[in-house]
């Protein structure tokens, strides 16, 4: 499958000497859902910036969609929802959608069709016509991600989607990106560091950290070369349990209150329970679970002190 | 049991299939977008109190000129130094053109850069410059708007009470041009001066407090700086006397001398006109450094 986004050896420094921003980014970015991951400070705004010709990069190049970032005829096909409020407070919704979508190119009558439909389909139907001064910030993400959409883009890159709201209200837009993509077949570039955000919605993730990719891939590939976790909680001496695993070969984390066991077979479970009979430990709760993307970040970073590409799987 | 009957109009969101402008069509837009708003068109309540008020003001000002120039003809006495009737009327017009530019250029420049929103411009198909010049478009319309109507109306309003209209019409043609000609300078002039001032900052307040405090400390000095030292080129400082100078040459001076005289006390001071290239060439000058500004300031946003 083409690379929806593909960029090459992407450097940007903003100060003569700084630190960079971004460092060699290489990365194939699928068609779909894909998450763009990085703590604060990544590098993930600098990257959307310099695919969408907002930002030029010191080194490198970044095709978007086939065609090269400072393309102009680009802009028509992409979207682009900020993390800044960047929203005329005068305007209402509807104003601004005519106006962006006319800017974009289409049609008055086509403008003013598409802002009524874009509008109802993020949920504001009822307040597109109120200034958007008054807008609470849920609504507001949702003007956002309407203008991406109003002159109906084949790739939307969103920033930080659910900056600032609610539960409720990220539960709603996360649901709102998973339906873009399925309905609508748009493509999404999901930026943000909330981790949960991306397992929810994305196939794929580009890892950043520190202006450099830490792995890239989809989800499935990525998480399918590490073990589940069997998380135990016991009532007992916690430190003293888990050196007694792992003189039994067993591969043990200390997690807070409880233990995370790599399993690699059932004789995880009869270690387990011979050794808590052996040590007189009561066993409150025992769970297994898939690999996390969570898992896999903190993984990531703690074996990439110094980040560079590290393959999909771990063990052979 | 019968099939289900009727259309289904409202299907929701789609693909769009029809086809996209250009760029043209997306300066367009944007410049007719920005133009409504500078009329106060979906505008709060004070904007568009404050708009009526000014051309309230304008269209006093307007009355003002034709009656007493209407009564001139009819042979009243007036005032000596009154001249040109259009002319007058520029010299009376000129603040609220600067006070309307301190309005309408904050609104359309500050407000976006504020909001941050010039982003969602410049991920549109269209160039930083386009947007600037759709803006300036947009300023530079409504502000001529304001300086030719009044003048058309007061042309109009003395062709009725000419003694032949036609031979009026005649007669005066050719001021047609030059009253449109000086409009423009006017509106070209304060159009870019606003934009200078209101892209240095992102406050509102701040650029129109700006605009309008400027013009009037440079008049102050130029004033002092003339009485002091009676080097009439300094009154180019005086930023009003740009456009005022061009329009002198164009439609004829407002005042029935070209030269003023002012007495102080025992001491008396002489203003004279300069000559209209000088002032052309201070005009471009200062239009020429005001675009400066602009793009100077503006260039951080460019990739």
């Amino acid at each position: 499958m083409a690379a929806m986004i593909e960029t090459q050896d992407l450097t940007k420094y903003y100060q003569r000497g700084g630190t960079p921003a971004l460092q060699g980014v290489t990365a194939q970015i699928p068609a779909g859902n894909v998450g763009l991951l990085g703590e604060n400070g990544a590098g993930k705004t600098t990257f959307i910036k310099i695919c969408l010709g907002l930002l030029a990069p010191t080194a490198g190049t970044a095709r978007v969609l086939g065609m090269a970032n400072t393309e102009r005829a680009l802009r028509r096909k992409v979207g682009y929802m900020p993390e800044d409020d960047s929203l005329s407070p005068d305007l209402s919704p509807m104003d601004l959608l005519v106006r962006l979508g006319r800017v974009s190119g289409l049609p008055f009558r086509a403008a003013m069709e598409r802002a009524h439909d874009v509008l109802y389909l993020v949920g504001l139907g009822e307040e597109r016509f109120r200034p958007i001064e008054g807008f609470s910030v849920g609504m507001k993400q949702r003007v956002k991600l309407a203008q991406a959409l109003v002159h109906d883009p084949k790739l939307v890159f969103l920033d930080e989607p659910t900056s600032g709201m609610d539960p409720q209200g990220r539960d709603e837009i996360l649901q709102l990106i998973k339906n873009i993509r399925e309905r609508l077949q748009i493509n999404i570039l999901l930026s943000t560091h909330l981790l949960a955000d991306v397992e929810r919605t994305c196939d794929a993730v580009v890892i950043l950290r520190e202006g450099q990719v830490l792995a890239q891939g989809y989800l499935k590939d990525l998480l399918a070369g590490f073990e589940d976790l069997v998380y135990v909680r016991i009532f007992g001496d916690l430190n003293g349990f888990a050196q007694c695993l792992q003189r039994a070969s067993l591969s043990v984390s200390v997690l807070g209150s409880e233990l995370a066991i790599e399993f690699d077979g059932e004789r995880v479970y009869e270690i387990l329970w011979r050794e808590a009979a052996n040590q007189g430990v009561q066993i409150r709760r025992i769970e297994r679970q898939g690999h996390t993307l969570e898992q896999l970040f903190l993984r990531l970073h703690n074996l990439n002190p110094h980040p560079s590409p590290l393959p999909a799987r771990e063990r052979g | 049991m019968q099939a289900p009957k009727g259309v289904i109009y409202d299907q929701g969101y789609r693909r769009y299939e029809g086809a996209y402008r250009g760029r043209g069509y997306a300066i367009w837009s944007l410049f007719s977008a920005d133009f409504k708003r500078a009329l106060g068109i979906k505008k709060g309540l004070w904007y568009r109190v404050f708009l009526w008020i000014f051309f309230l003001i304008i269209t006093v000002q307007t009355v003002f000129v034709f009656f007493f120039d209407f009564a001139a003809e009819l042979g009243s006495p007036t005032p000596a130094t009154f001249g040109q009737p259009h002319s007058f009327l520029f010299d009376l017009m000129s603040v609220i053109l600067l006070f309307l530019s301190a309005m309408v250029a904050p609104d359309l420049l500050s407000n976006d850069r504020k909001s941050k929103a010039l982003q969602l411009y410049l991920v549109r198909p269209i160039e930083l410059y386009d947007y600037l010049l759709a803006k300036a478009g947009a300023i530079f319309g409504f502000l001529m708007l304001v300086a030719l109507v009044p003048q058309l109306g007061l042309f109009v309003a003395k062709t009725f009470t000419s003694e032949d209209a036609v031979q009026y019409i005649a007669n005066h043609a050719r001021d047609l041009g030059a009253l449109t000609l000086s409009s423009g300078l006017y509106a070209f002039f304060y159009t870019v001066f606003a934009m200078a001032l209101s892209s240095l900052t992102t406050q509102r307040s701040q650029a129109t407090g700006a605009i309008i405090a400027l013009p009037f400390f440079l008049g102050l000095g130029a004033a002092l700086l003339l009485i002091l030292t009676q080097n009439q080129y300094v009154q180019l400082l005086d930023l009003d006397s740009l456009p005022a100078g061009l329009k002198n040459a164009l439609v004829g001076v407002s005042y029935g001398q070209q030269n003023v005289q002012i007495t102080l006390g025992d001491r008396s001071f002489s203003f004279e006109s300069l000559d209209w290239p000088i002032y052309l060439l201070a005009y471009g000058a200062v239009v020429a450094f005001s675009l400066s500004v602009v793009l100077f300031s503006y260039a951080k946003e460019r990739p």
